[in-house]
């Protein structure tokens, strides 16, 4: 009976079992507690802070004992990446391997960390504590790991919404090409609002274009023109043909009238001298060499018809409005020596001698051709009346870089899954998705292709707090109406150069405060016969062939309008000693190594012989002092001059040009 | 000298020591039958237990203490939960946030989130396990059919709870098996969707939702279970534990599985029925609960937390991305216990979603009241009921089968994959 | 239920829960085009992150004299006396306070010529240091 009432023995082996198992498991949560990553890591630091520092900046240097943090309420987001990360702010590390080393550049005084903390720009699990789940390599279920650094870019995307983002030279080179191509013209993609892109308007173009050459360019643009700004649309040989035929049919303006025009007597020599003096190589390239502004010409013969070409270069602007080509000033004569050596120069004999087909005709095909021409998305690029603005063919990019990896199709790609790999491919090679996609193969090198994918993996489905968003300036658009708007109009200044940031950037001369750099004697001069300026730079202004009157109206115009009195406002009495100093100072600061003066010097910088009679001395010292506050990517160095040396500068140069055009106008 | 004068010093204290523990505990450790009997009826906790239990109720081959680890893993998720309560905050993203933080920054963070998350789903499985037990073995037969009744609604608390415990992480595995869930509940006729309203507080899953399930999770139906387990366990007190003594006799049978012996505990005034009794008939057949029960108690209570505390430190709770209502994962899953159910949806959403849920809670809450014959009660697949057994042991198949291919075999759009594949 | 099927029945747990560990885990990595395709464009991938950054710089402000690739026969070069010299070669400066300092105060400020300019105040320090890590792979690559 009491045998019964007391435990039998094997219960109590049972139990000393149990309890030591207990005992053991409970050892175990406390060391997995006691030995996490982060505690070990922090030892190594107190070590290494030890062997780096001095007994005296160890008693300075605070405790490393627990965890670090930020807290970004702004973007909820905790970093505790400063856990292990200790000597982050630290330079006495900078030699340390990671995780300790010091942060490199001067990016944590830039970005500093108590207000951006680490994972907006490197991404990654901030709130994780040991190193895989901080997510420095892909993890599952970490939408965001790490960036490598040569995508790194993309983030500094996300706040930084210029085209051109300081030091981040992927980023501006992506988004350089978005414009250039025009990628918003299909799709809607947030920070390049307000821009437009558009290719040639199609009204005409029946009368434009030879339809061999149409034919072969809509089978594939690069193959005509590899840096064709239009994609290849894959289309099949029925759509190009119905699409010709369409494109044949539109001939809403003909051509200015040329019959009288006697070909025969065309002079090639004069038409090449006119080339060259008119500068089109500052905008269309010939074999390669040549700005992008306008379309490339190498092979402007097999492409266009001779009527066509001789009454645009007559009046650009009746059929192509928004163009940035200028309206020359020319002679019928001129202008036929010109489409003449363009013809013969830059086409191919079999092309000229084509019959034009005309398929046009067939009213079947033209509406065939129209059906294609809308489906195609050809109105988001091309205008052409009788088509209504249907918005944007291609999807929203808003938030495209949140998009599920896991989704997104990639065809028979291996790539890894990520949105990056996602944009890239569909960039590169729209058409090996897996997917049937109307988005035309641009035929971008991988690298361009890359950069682009870059630029777009910026666009964050969430917006950042404004107070973290550096804007794009959207410059207001600049239109002069009177005399001076018409020339503008006409001759396109704003091509090139910018109004308060409107316009064109080829030139390096904005108008701004034109007026107080330019003395008016010399614009009035310059502009009938304008000249190299700076030699070793390729774009130069053309030769408008204008008349006087036109030019003493813009030169009188800059002079009362562009003006900024702090420029104005200079005593320009300078003393014999302060011209000699400026001459000392010229050879001490190794001026000629950019600079041309008299027959000596380098060709960087604009030749600087005839300074005096071109600019005002006010802008010479303001310039030479500031430089970069006027232009912040000059390549004029910042020499920290006194005021009294930039005087003394301005003294010797403004002289100069009195000492050294005697022997007449210089270019 | 020295012990003449200290030994009055230490009786006094002890004295005043024992008189402490005197006024915690009236019963000293019990070294007598008497003591023995009296630790367990004067303790409220203990009380739960009678004084003698039948050997065979202790055999493990019987119970397999199912119920017993039931109300362990209860309690360990009571704990485990109230302390997670002090770092959870039941709104979106914090809520997130803060199981991030419980596994990267709280001392003994994931520990405590792992044994809590690992915990729920064994309940769900042993509730589970337990009443098929309690079936195989009759135990619902009288005078237990209340009490299966009410391990019915337990079963049901206990799938309640691991549901609304479900949505709390605010993570994608969350959000879209909650999702899923309410949807098969909103396919019910008529009040469907209503009650799918009021469940989420709104029509789609949001800040609402985590709140009342929050409430729910970490109130509400905590209480309603503590109450009827309570009466679960109370019942099982009154009407005496299961499993009757293999040794009895036919006129004992008859007389019902253990008659009534002249000392109840039952409430004269409630109960009706025929009282059962405290105490087995044949002395010899028992034995006292303390230390026999109450020992064998303690050693599953430990074997149950070392299992707790290896699967934890093992195996990660499942924590994905925030919830994300925008990117729905394919496929979509309900919890896993509900995956049976979702593999009929995918087949009928009427039937899976209504007839077939409803069907089975009727049909359990109706049993003991349908199946009266006393035959077989107290042993394992007693032949007399090899109909009954049969039936219910099909039906368990079939539904731990579809769970299963819910769970294992289907992939993207549910379409049937190989899990080793 | 015998202890032998208990055990049996243990590792099957076991075994069907370390597989169902396994197959969540990361799988095998395949490429990252993008990735390559920046690397392939910078110098066949030698570069640094910084480094290429410098090289940014470099190609924009230096290269007219110093030469697209750092060897002194830039387009200017041939108007310079002293003429500027080979980046590229094993004698190449490597310091960086040395390299710093030419760039930051020109070449006037470490003795020699005053025709490379000072350019501590028309760039950031973090350019400079980006123009320094570069002037420094080009001295630790051999001319090809």
């Amino acid at each position: 009976m009491e045998v019964k009432n007391v435990a039998p023995p094997r219960l109590h082996v049972v139990f000393a079992c149990l309890g030591v198992a207990f005992l053991l498991i409970f050892s175990w949560v406390l060391l997995h507690e006691g030995t996490t990553e982060w505690r070990s890591t922090q030892a190594r630091f107190g070590r290494l802070q030890a062997s780096v520092k001095n007994p005296h900046q160890l008693a300075q240097a605070a405790s490393v004992g627990g965890l670090r943090q930020i807290w970004l309420p702004d973007l909820g987001r905790i970093d505790r990446c400063g856990t292990c990360h200790l000597g982050i702010d630290d330079p006495a590390f900078a030699a340390v391997p990671a995780p300790f080393a010091t942060h490199p550049g001067t990016w944590l005084s830039t970005h500093p960390a108590d207000r951006f903390g680490c994972t907006p720009c490197h991404d990654g699990q901030g709130g994780a504590t040991d190193y895989t789940n901080a997510a420095h390599q892909p993890q599952p279920f970490v939408s965001r790991p790490m960036r490598p650094l040569e995508t790194i870019e993309a983030n500094c995307g996300a706040c930084h919404r210029a085209l051109d983002p300081p030091d981040a030279p992927r980023l501006a080179q992506g988004r350089r090409l978005i414009v250039e191509f025009g990628c918003f013209s299909c799709h809607e993609i947030p920070g390049f609002e307000g821009l437009t892109f558009r290719g040639p308007s199609l009204a005409s173009i029946g009368y434009k274009v030879r339809s061999g050459w149409l034919a072969v360019w809509l089978h594939d643009p690069k193959a005509y023109l590899p840096q064709s700004k239009m994609g290849n649309f894959r289309l099949s040989t029925q759509e190009i043909t119905s699409l010709q035929a369409f494109l044949l049919s539109q001939r809403a303006q003909p051509p200015l009238d040329s019959t009288g025009i006697d070909w025969k007597r065309a002079d090639a020599a004069n038409g090449r001298a006119l080339f060259g003096e008119l500068r089109c190589v500052s905008c269309h390239a010939v074999n390669g060499r040549g700005g992008t502004m306008g379309p490339e010409l190498t092979k402007i013969g097999d492409k266009v018809q001779r009527d066509w070409l001789f009454s645009y270069l007559k009046d650009p602007h009746r059929v192509q409005p928004d163009t940035p080509m200028l309206q020359y000033r020319l002679t019928d004569e001129q202008l036929r020596d010109l489409t003449s050596f363009l013809f013969d120069e830059y086409g191919s004999a079999a092309a000229a001698t084509e019959p034009p087909p005309v398929t046009y005709q067939d009213a079947r095909l033209v509406a065939e051709g129209r059906a294609v021409f809308e489906r195609r998305g050809c109105t988001s690029c091309h205008r052409l009346p009788g088509f209504k603005d249907t918005g944007r063919i291609g999807p929203s990019l808003a938030g495209i870089a949140d998009r599920d990896p896991d989704e997104l199709p990639y065809g028979s790609n291996i790539v890894r899954h990520t949105t990056d790999n996602y944009i890239f491919l569909k960039v590169l090679l729209p058409d090996t998705l897996g997917q049937p996609s109307s988005m035309p193969t641009f035929g971008f090198s991988p690298a361009d292709a890359a950069q682009i994918a870059l630029a777009l993996a910026s666009i964050r489905k969430a917006d950042l707090p404004a107070s973290y968003v550096v804007r794009r300036p959207a410059p207001a658009p600049y239109r002069p109406g009177g005399a001076f708007g018409e020339l503008v109009d006409r001759y396109r200044c704003l091509s090139c150069h910018s109004v308060n940031g409107y316009g064109g950037d080829l030139s390096t001369v904005p108008f701004d405060r034109i007026g107080s750099q330019l003395r008016r004697d010399y614009v009035a001069k310059y502009l009938l016969n304008p000249g190299a300026v700076r030699v070793s730079v390729e774009a130069r202004m053309p030769v408008f062939h204008m008349v006087p009157d036109e030019a003493k109206t813009i030169a009188e115009y800059f002079a009362d309008v562009f003006v900024d009195d702090s420029l104005e406002r200079y005593d320009a009495r300078f003393t014999a000693v302060e011209v000699r100093r400026g001459q000392e100072l010229y050879r001490r600061l190794g001026c000629q190594a950019c600079h041309q003066l008299g027959t000596k010097g380098g060709y960087v910088g604009p030749e600087l012989s005839t300074t005096g009679a071109r600019l005002k001395p006010g802008w010479i010292a303001a310039w030479l002092s500031k430089p970069q506050t006027y232009r912040p990517d000059t390549l004029q160095p910042d020499y920290g001059l006194s005021p009294a040396d930039a005087r003394a500068l301005t003294a010797y140069l403004s002289g100069s040009g009195a000492d050294r055009t005697r022997g007449g106008n210089t270019p | 000298m020295e012990t003449a004068v200290s030994e009055p010093r230490r009786n006094r204290v002890a004295n005043w020591l024992d008189a402490v523990r005197r006024s915690v505990c009236r019963v000293g450790w019990p070294v007598t039958d008497k003591d023995r009997a009296a630790a367990m009826i004067s303790s409220l906790f203990l009380h739960i237990h009678p004084a003698r239990v039948s050997r065979h109720a202790l055999k493990p081959t019987y119970t397999f203490a199912l119920g017993l680890i039931a109300g362990i893993l209860f309690v360990v998720l009571s704990v485990t939960g109230l302390a997670l309560m002090l770092y959870y905050v039941p709104y979106p993203p914090e809520a997130y946030r803060s199981m991030k933080d419980l596994q990267f920054v709280v001392t003994f963070g994931i520990v405590l989130r792992n044994i809590h998350r690992w915990s729920a789903h064994a309940m769900v499985l042993i509730v589970f396990l337990h009443m098929c037990r309690v079936f195989w073995t009759g135990s619902y037969k009288t005078p237990r059919e209340f009490n299966w009744v009410v391990g019915v609604v337990l079963l049901l608390l206990t799938l309640g709870l691991s549901f609304t415990g479900y949505l709390l992480p605010w993570d994608q595995l969350a959000f879209w098996a909650i999702t899923v869930g309410t949807n098969i509940a909103a396919y019910a006729p008529v009040v469907g969707d209503r009650v799918k309203f009021l469940l989420l507080g709104g029509h789609v899953i949001g800040p609402m939702t985590l709140l009342r399930f929050y409430v729910l999770h970490c109130v509400m139906l905590p209480l309603a279970m503590l109450m009827l387990i309570s009466l679960h366990v109370w019942r099982v007190r009154k009407d005496g534990l299961s499993g009757a003594d293999i040794r009895t006799s036919t006129e004992e049978e008859a007389a019902g599985v253990f008659p009534a012996s002249t000392k109840t505990y039952g409430l004269m005034a409630l109960s009706k029925r025929p009282r059962a009794s405290v105490e087995s008939r044949d002395p010899n057949d028992e034995v006292f609960a303390w230390p026999h029960l109450l020992y064998r108690e303690l050693l599953v209570a430990l074997g149950v937390i070392i299992t707790l505390h290896v699967v934890s430190l093992v195996f990660m709770a499942p924590l994905e991305e925030i919830a994300d209502p925008t990117r729905t994962p394919n496929p979509a899953k309900a919890p896993w216990y509900f995956l049976g159910l979702q593999e009929l949806v995918h087949y009928s959403a009427l039937v899976g979603g209504v007839i077939v849920p409803t069907m089975i809670v009727v049909a359990l809450l109706a049993l003991p009241y349908v199946d009266r014959g006393k035959a077989g009660a107290g042993r394992w697949f007693a032949p007399e009921r090899r109909v009954a057994n049969g039936v219910f042991t099909a039906l368990a198949a079939v539904f731990v089968a579809l769970t299963l291919i819910g769970t294992l075999f289907r992939g993207q759009n549910w379409a049937w994959v190989w899990p080793w594949k | 239920m015998t202890p032998r099927t208990l055990h049996t029945l243990a590792v099957a747990v076991l075994a069907l829960a370390a597989s169902a560990a396994c197959r969540t885990g990361p799988a095998s990595q395949p490429g990252d085009p993008m990735l390559d395709a920046i690397r392939a464009k910078e110098r066949g991938g030698d570069l640094t992150y910084r480094e290429s950054q410098g090289q940014h710089l470099f190609l924009r402000y230096c290269a007219t004299c110093h030469g697209d690739e750092g060897r002194g026969d830039g387009q200017n070069a041939s108007n310079l006396e002293p003429p500027p010299p080979d980046l590229t070669g094993p004698k190449s400066p490597q310091d960086v306070t040395y390299l710093t300092s030419v760039i930051t105060q020109g070449s006037a400020a470490v003795g020699r010529s005053p025709l490379s300019p000072p350019w501590g105040r028309s760039l950031t320090h973090q350019q400079i240091e980006y123009l320094v890590v570069y002037c420094q792979s080009l001295g630790r690559k051999k001319p090809a």
